[in-house]
């Protein structure tokens, strides 16, 4: 009865212009609708999918350019550099190769060495602040270290001058010379490895000339293995390496 | 059918033309709508099938699972700037005391020794003997030059002078700052 009274509607309807009126407003109604509900959200989200792809393209130039440079570096060179650097900077207090430095440093120098001290601070925690492990004005810890010596003035320009060309990297912080017996106070230097986050997308730093020419020069500061024991009289009561490297 | 009679239907004639045209107008409006409707939704359609966005996250994945072979040696590099820096650093500023003293001593006539010196905070005190006052004098004069140049020490100060009858010596004790 439903499906008659929507036929008779229609037949009675169909003629007349209401109904054309109706169906061209209802189209007009249906596109008007669909334009501002899907068509102008679609075109929106079409920018932002531009600004994305051009993102995305400058992150892969940069990632290709990176993958490009790592295959290109020198491996062995940069483990080369890499020691050295650790080497001259230790990543922990490396007592082992301060005492190496200092012994080389007084058999070149021929000078004997008395007694020494150590003056470590804490050694390393994380709740230590750089105050407790005795910071320099360099900002780094470091070991200090009070050296007696017996030597001439020349011995013990020589072995500051030795101690300054060895690695790890010192300073003297004091000295006091009186006649043929010397105090010197050294500093060594250490650096804890930094908390890197690798960025991928983010351009790699080449070893620049300037740091190379650096590295090369401070990587003759390396103390080479085994030195014999000297003849001399007035030789160091140390003459070999206390920790073999 | 005679309309001239039939007031009404002349009326309703009249408003039938114009309202048919305003139908009409309508019908251009509806069907412009839908072509651009349809206009728009195939070429949205063709850019978002189209798009190169789904290829190129794929291309940068692949990518970065290559990069990441390499970040032990990404790592070192990033240790040896790092390190460089601080090393330079250290190296420009520390004092170099055996250049000092180098210094020192080739500006020291031949029979005036250095026969005691102390550094400390960068301030030099040492002392020197001769049997001969005018080979010191000669000294504190070339240190008061070195001192002018600035390049190695700024001052120059005469802190004692003594005399040891026995040795038949003088001594000189002189403080400079170190630069």
């Amino acid at each position: 009865m439903k499906g008659n009274n929507f036929r008779l509607l229609y037949f009675r309807y169909k003629e007349s212009s209401y109904y054309s009126l109706l169906v061209v407003v209802g189209i007009i109604l249906v596109c008007a609708l669909l334009v501002v509900a899907i068509i102008i959200p679609q075109l929106q989200s079409w920018f932002p999918i531009r600004e994305e792809i051009t993102a995305t393209q400058a992150r892969i130039k940069v990632l290709d350019d990176n993958i490009t440079f790592m295959n290109s570096i020198d491996r062995s060179a940069l483990a080369s550099q890499f020691t050295v650097a650790t080497d001259a900077l230790p990543v922990e207090k490396d007592f082992g190769s301060v005492l190496n430095a200092i012994s080389d440093a007084s058999v070149k120098s021929n000078i004997s060495l008395e007694d020494f001290t150590f003056q470590v601070g804490k050694v390393g925690s994380a709740a230590a602040t750089p105050q407790d492990i005795g910071v320099t004005e360099n900002g780094l810890p470091v070991i200090e270290i009070k050296l007696s010596i017996m030597g001439s003035i020349d011995n013990t320009q020589l072995f500051l001058q030795q101690v300054r060309e060895k690695l790890p990297l010192s300073q003297v912080k004091e000295i006091d010379q009186n006649d043929q017996q010397a105090t010197i106070s050294l500093q060594y230097f250490q650096k804890p490895l930094p908390a890197l986050t690798l960025h991928d997308d983010e351009p790699i730093m080449p070893v620049s000339d300037d740091k190379k020419k650096l590295i090369e020069k401070i990587s003759a500061w390396e103390i080479s293995p085994t030195p014999g024991p000297t003849t001399s009289s007035s030789s160091a009561s140390l003459s070999v390496p206390l920790f073999p490297q | 059918m005679n309309y001239g009679i039939n007031l009404l239907e002349d009326k309703n004639k009249a408003k039938g033309g114009s309202s048919s045209s305003r139908l009409k107008a309508l019908r251009f409006v509806a069907i412009g709508l839908l072509f651009i409707v349809s206009a728009a939704s195939i070429i949205l359609f063709l850019l978002i099938a189209l798009s190169p966005l789904p290829a190129l996250q794929r291309q940068e994945n692949t990518s970065r699972q290559t990069l990441s072979q390499f970040h032990t040696d990404i790592v070192k590099l990033a240790v040896v700037n790092e390190r460089s820096d601080s090393i330079a650093s250290i190296i420009g500023t520390r004092p170099s005391y055996d250049q000092i003293l180098s210094l020192l001593k080739s500006k020291a006539p031949d029979g005036v020794a250095i026969t005691s010196f102390k550094f400390e905070e960068k301030i030099l005190t040492f002392t020197v003997s001769s049997k001969s006052i005018a080979k010191i004098d000669q000294f504190v004069n070339s240190l008061i030059d070195l001192s002018h140049q600035r390049k190695s020490f700024s001052d120059v100060f005469l802190t004692e002078f003594s005399m040891d009858h026995d040795k038949g010596l003088v001594l000189v004790t002189l403080t400079l700052t170190a630069l």
